[in-house]
């Protein structure tokens, strides 16, 4: 039989106030076992301890409930006080009857019925408990400082300097926190720079001290002495054993980021350092992880975000190189791409998206024009031969860029001018030959060979080619116009799209060509055919086709929208929704075509289906139809190479461009996809980087599939500024030759309109850092690494956030510049801030400055507390403005000056008596501040209106936006207020209730920097407690297995977290069984493998299903 | 006759749930008081025999509740339960017994006001289902 003893707190007020105490000591001396039963106002003091003791020896206890506050509270001081006794600390049950049952329910009655329940509970699962023995366990003598502000880099010396090994992490680049941005502290008015940077350089020179900047805690596992903590270190992009901090980098790159440091009062570069003094001296390149989406979209992976930027900056010629670098077609690509890369550009999200297309065509033009862009030749250095068939623009890319891998490559065409399309078939009003040759020529001269004239599988076979070179690719395009059978089609003055508009090329008229013209078909051919017509004297042209001109439906038009609307502006007549049905003639000669209503163009899939109905349609006349409803490719010679069904395309590996033939790749429009030149050029040059792999024998599709994500949000408020607009030739010229119809921007329409990007990915990628950097430290690919570390304590340092003011409309904060808050004062005053350390607003010294204190503090509805620094950085503030303009008038609307610490109140007399109004008001009356031509009108209730020309809110401090995830994390409580939530707020203010986590500085409430170096070096000596220990004895509450049960079946082993179980054999009455095992070193007592055990023969000690179903039992039955 | 008062037994783990209860209190967020528990060391603890005697032995509802996925003390405990709840649930489902009256939610050390909603709301679904009664089964 077991003798209980239950010991029920009052704690003060805090249980008896909602609990009757005494009827619950009462009711639990009827329990089971219990032999004596008492209340006492505060059994965590020593008379109460007394108590329980006096009890266990005269009584000879052996069970001990205490029902008071939670056991993560007190469980450990009432199990010192039975072990002083000699009784097992773990034959003690806590009833947590204070924060689970008084603090949340405020009715006597019901209060103190749950208590009696839970003591009941508590009672039965005691009767049960068992004596264990606790483990130790080896403690980790190392530290972690999460933070590296003046807390967390006090915290790292003072650890360091004991002699522990301290890791430092910090989520910016540098150390230094916000005491780096402010200049002078109060009281003393000691330069904060100058006090901070020495112990910075401190933790730089520390042997114990290993800095992790650019870093953040991924995971935290494991227990007091033993966790595991795994620290993302993000890339940097630099190598910092290279990096000499010489900033060369800095004045190359393009890119413009606000500056965090100077509270976004002026500008940086995406490659930066983020302050002078900043520690370690290395550089570091913003950018974000996501990809910019005109950058990804891009067929042919060409960095649009880049070429814009130095555009921007009047990198020209760098910016060309940038763009040849993946797409050796800038005059075509220039002039005729589809650019979905325009389509996804995230400046739409505040204006217009960037004409990324007729910034390449400047960038292009620009360097042609002022001959800056002369072809570099390169010599084959490799052995291997490589023949492309097709010089269009896929054949091409794919050329050049094994050129540059030192292939020698031969291109064939069955024409007399290369190109393709792009020189037979692109009418000259959208992109000009000659253009289009530059960009050919300039490819041809850098050393590829053309083969002109020879069509392969008629003047030399396919097989041969094969034969010949070690690596094929096939670029033959899609130049035979797909024929569409209709009724009385056997007529003169029927033509076909693409033999149309590759004769008006060549300038050749057909004598079927008549005067009104009727296209057939809805995409981009369809438009260039009927623009084309009209230029070669068409009267009357319209166009017919099934699709609908509304272009957010599934049936629209196939063609890109500029393509109509252009077509439109020339007068091109819209027939649609509408089939041919038959073609009138009248002498062998066209007449016109009859028309049927097409109901729906394409199935739910997207697959080409169309449907007619049988009601009168309209019947077009017209002396001349041209079918332009899509082109096919001539096949012939190519029998070799499997196709796709159907037999239009040839089948690849849509990764590799690799055919069915492995020495054979393909690309362009030979292939399924969407027909254009940057598709073409894309897949050409994917097929380059396959042919080179084949070559080299490697693997041609490792790490080819990326993934990939875009960005989605836009980081900056910018001003509106729509596109800037291209000149055109106006309609009733351009229509009566082929003269371009763009004229491209000049140089400045260029640039302006270049720096409307907003470089979604921070960092561009130009790559001019890298040119410039000559002890080469720059690493673009690098990768975030993840670093796994044994660690003994841990301290949060991690700081907090500046009150933002925008959300107090009154405060006019963001509506007029002549607002700001404390922080941006702070490097308006500093001398290493925006302005030198001169106060001015708009260029101007302020006459009159308005201090406002406790914005975003002691507000009910937001942040009840009291920031605690501001009354006394506004003291410093106002006597900063006194020191350096004399003559200004000073006025201070504050609520209560608290002046609290030492030498403070002795300060804010000082700065009083220095001609500064201290006026007070209420915190509930209004006050506003409106922006008016000369400044800004303070309107305070009680008080005149003062005219102002600065008003600096004393804005509070908040708990960090990442807090809560922090706190998940590290599993540390937070407070109703935000902020990290002490164990106790009088006794243990730095320990948290994770054991071996501590606190330090504002993550845990707003203080002063001595306040914060003081709470720095207490949680340093906290943590040395740990880390100087040994071992440490640890719960003994581990798994234990009754062999005589255990069948081993492995379910536990399979369950256990830890791989603390295995599967071991044992011998009984001469037989051999196998059971688990527990191995209790490893085991950290989740009790998961007792949840799994169907046998109950593996147990959690503390917590057995025979001690939770007695409290089940108790709780079930009330 | 008085409102009837629905008995519910909570599971909760020590790391995250017991901890948000214990901020509920700590911040004096009140809830009702039908909700009595049971501390385990974590979710995974429980085993789907504990949900059905606590069912069997008068409760009307169980609430089990661990840490966030990701967050687990002890690795993977939470997703253990989450499975074992789901699968309790399916049985109870069979047995003819409402799953709604078994609760397995995610409450962090820091969500104690999460904890006090997840009551209330748990009370009032409770409330809404009646007593539970085991005699069509037996």
């Amino acid at each position: 039989m077991v003798k209980i003893g239950v010991y029920v707190c009052e704690c003060g007020i805090n249980i008896g106030a909602t609990v009757n105490v005494e009827e619950v000591a009462e009711k639990a001396k009827d329990f089971p076992d219990v032999v004596v039963s008492r209340y006492y106002k505060y059994m965590c003091s020593d008379p109460g301890q007394e108590l329980i003791k006096q009890d266990i020896e005269d009584l000879k206890l052996d069970r001990i409930v205490v029902a008071s506050c939670s056991p993560r509270m007190h469980e450990p001081t009432f199990r010192a006080v039975v072990e002083d006794k000699g009784m097992n600390p773990y034959c003690l049950e806590m009833v947590n009857i204070r924060e689970q049952v008084s603090w949340v329910h405020k009715n006597i009655p019901v209060g103190t019925e749950k208590a009696i329940a839970l003591v009941r509970s508590a009672v039965l699962k005691a009767a049960l408990l068992q004596p264990l023995q606790k483990k130790k366990v080896d403690v980790t003598p190392t530290a972690m400082v999460i933070g590296g502000g003046i807390a967390g880099i006090q915290s790292a010396i003072d650890i360091g300097n004991m002699g522990f090994k301290t890791y430092l992490v910090e989520k910016t680049p540098s150390i230094g926190g916000t005491m780096a941005q402010l200049d002078k502290t109060f009281p003393t008015l000691d330069c904060s720079a100058c006090i901070l940077t020495p112990k910075m350089v401190d933790i730089a020179r520390h042997p114990n001290i290993e800095l992790m900047t650019y870093s953040e805690i991924e995971s935290v596992e494991g227990f007091i002495g033993n966790f595991k903590v795994t620290v993302k270190h993000k890339a940097r992009y630099i190598d910092v054993t290279k990096c000499t901090a010489c900033g060369d980098c800095t004045e190359n790159c393009p890119v413009v980021e606000f500056d965090e440091y100077n509270m976004n009062m002026t500008n940086r570069k995406a490659i930066y350092i983020p302050f002078p003094q900043a520690v370690p001296q290395k550089y570091t390149i913003a950018k974000l992880d996501e990809y910019s989406p005109c950058k990804v979209t891009c067929p042919a992976n060409n960095n649009a975000q880049g070429y814009i930027q130095l555009i921007g900056v009047g990198k020209y010629k760098e910016a060309l190189e940038l763009i040849r670098d993946k797409n050796p077609f800038p005059s075509v690509c220039g002039r005729v791409c589809h650019h979905p890369c325009e389509e996804v550009c995230k400046r739409a999200d505040i204006d217009e998206p960037l004409s990324i297309m007729q910034l390449k065509r400047f960038a292009a033009d620009y360097n042609r024009i002022n001959k800056e862009d002369p072809p570099l030749v390169i010599e084959p250095s490799k052995d291997e031969k490589i023949a492309i068939i097709g010089a269009g623009p896929s054949g091409l890319s794919c050329a050049i860029r094994l050129l540059e891998e030192g292939y020698s490559v031969t291109v064939y065409d069955e024409s007399d001018v290369p190109g393709g399309i792009m020189t037979s078939c692109l009418p000259s009003y959208r992109l000009p030959v000659d253009l289009a040759m530059y960009d050919i020529n300039r490819l041809l001269d850098q050393g590829i060979n053309l083969i002109k004239n020879t069509k392969v599988g008629k003047d030399i076979s396919f097989e041969e080619i094969q034969n010949q070179y070690d690596a094929v690719f096939v670029g033959i395009g899609a130049q035979l116009p797909a024929v569409l059978e209709v009724e009385g089609s056997d007529v003169s003055g029927i033509l076909q799209g693409m033999t149309f508009l590759k004769e008006a090329k060549k300038g050749i008229k057909s004598p079927e060509f008549g005067e009104k013209i009727i296209i057939i078909g809805g995409g981009n051919v369809a438009m260039d055919c009927a623009k084309v017509a009209l230029r070669m004297g068409g009267k009357e042209v319209s166009v017919v086709c099934l699709e609908t001109r509304d272009l957010a439906l599934k049936d629209r038009m196939p063609a890109d929208i500029w393509e109509i609307e252009e077509s439109e502006e020339e007068g091109i007549i819209f027939y649609n929704e509408l089939g041919p049905r038959k073609i009138i003639s009248s002498k062998g000669k066209v007449t016109g075509l009859e028309t049927m209503i097409c109901t729906s163009v394409y199935e739910e899939d997207g697959a080409f289906k169309p449907e007619f109905h049988d009601d009168p349609a309209p019947e077009i006349a017209g002396d001349t139809i041209i079918f332009a409803i899509g082109q096919k490719s001539d096949l012939t010679g190519f029998e070799a190479l499997e196709t796709n069904p159907g037999g239009r395309t040839i089948y690849i590996d849509t990764i590799t461009f690799q055919t069915s033939i492995p020495s054979v790749f393909a690309g362009g429009d030979i292939i399924p996809g969407i027909p254009s030149v940057v598709n073409a050029i894309g897949t050409g040059a994917e097929a380059a980087i396959s042919i080179d792999r084949y070559l080299r024998k490697v693997d041609i599709k490792e790490g080819r599939v990326r993934d990939i994500t875009k960005i989605d949000v836009v980081r900056l408020d910018k001003e509106k500024r729509p596109r800037m607009k291209m000149n055109r030739a106006p309609v009733e010229e351009r229509i009566k030759d082929f003269r371009e119809i763009d004229l491209g921007y000049s140089e400045e329409e260029a640039v302006q309109e270049a720096l409307r990007c907003i470089s979604c990915s921070i960092c561009s990628e130009c790559m001019q850092c890298v040119e410039t950097c000559e002890a080469e430290a720059i690493v673009h690919d690098q990768q975030h690494e993840f670093v796994e570390l044994d660690i003994g304590a841990i301290i949060v340092a991690t700081g907090f956030d500046s009150f933002d003011p925008t959300t107090k409309p009154e405060y006019g904060y963001g509506e007029t510049p002549n607002v700001i808050s404390a922080m941006e004062f702070e490097r308006l005053v500093s001398a290493s801030g925006p302005t030198t350390g001169h106060i001015e607003i708009n260029g101007k010294e302020p006459e009159n400055v308005v201090f406002i204190q406790c914005v975003g503090s002691r507000d009910k509805e937001g942040h009840e507390y009291c920031s605690r620094v501001c009354c006394m950085y506004t003291a410093k503030q106002a006597h900063m403005v006194r020191d350096k303009l004399p003559n200004s008038n000073l006025t201070v609307y504050n609520t209560d000056v608290r002046a609290f610490g030492k030498g403070f109140e002795e300060f804010y007399n000082r700065v009083q008596a220095e001609n500064i109004n201290y006026l007070r008001r209420e915190l509930d009356d209004p006050i506003s501040v409106v922006g008016n031509e000369e400044g800004v009108i303070v309107k305070a209730e009680g008080h005149p209106d003062i005219h102002a020309d600065l008003v600096v809110l004393a804005t509070g401090l908040v708990p960090r936006e990442d807090s809560k995830e922090l706190s998940r994390l590290l599993n540390i409580n937070m407070s109703a207020d935000g902020y990290f939530l002490e164990a106790h707020p009088k006794l243990r203010p730095v320990d948290t209730f994770t054991d071996g986590i501590f606190l330090a500085g504002c993550c845990q409430s707003p203080k002063d920097i001595p306040d914060t170096v003081a709470q720095a070096s207490s949680a340093a000596s906290r943590a040395c407690n740990i880390l100087s220990q040994k071992q440490l004895e640890i719960e003994a509450t581990v798994a234990k297995v009754d062999e005589s049960l255990c069948r081993g079946c492995a379910f536990c082993v399979e369950s256990c977290p830890y791989s603390a179980i295995e599967i071991k054999i044992v011998e009984q009455f001469g037989h051999t069984f196998e059971v688990a095992h527990v191995n209790e070193a490893l085991c950290k007592g989740c009790g998961s493998c007792s949840a799994a055990c169907l046998n109950g023969a593996i147990y959690h000690q503390g917590y057995t299903d025979n001690q939770i179903l007695a409290q089940i039992q108790a709780l079930g039955e009330e | 006759m008085d409102e009837y008062e629905p008995n519910i037994i909570g599971f909760l783990c020590n790391w995250c749930s017991y901890a948000g209860a214990d901020l509920a209190g700590t911040s004096r967020i009140s809830y009702p008081t039908n909700i009595k528990i049971i501390r385990v060391m974590c979710s995974g603890r429980v085993d789907p025999a504990f949900v059905l005697e606590a069912l069997k032995k008068g409760a009307d509802g169980v609430l089990v509740s661990g840490c966030h996925f990701g967050e687990c003390h002890y690795k993977s405990g939470n997703y253990k339960a989450n499975r074992r709840i789901k699968l309790t649930k399916k049985f109870l489902e069979e047995m003819g017994i409402n799953p709604n009256r078994v609760r397995f939610e995610f409450i962090s050390a820091s969500e104690g006001n999460r904890f006090a909603e997840v009551v209330t709301e748990f009370v009032d679904e409770l409330k809404e289902l009646g007593p539970l009664s085991l005699q069509l089964i037996q």
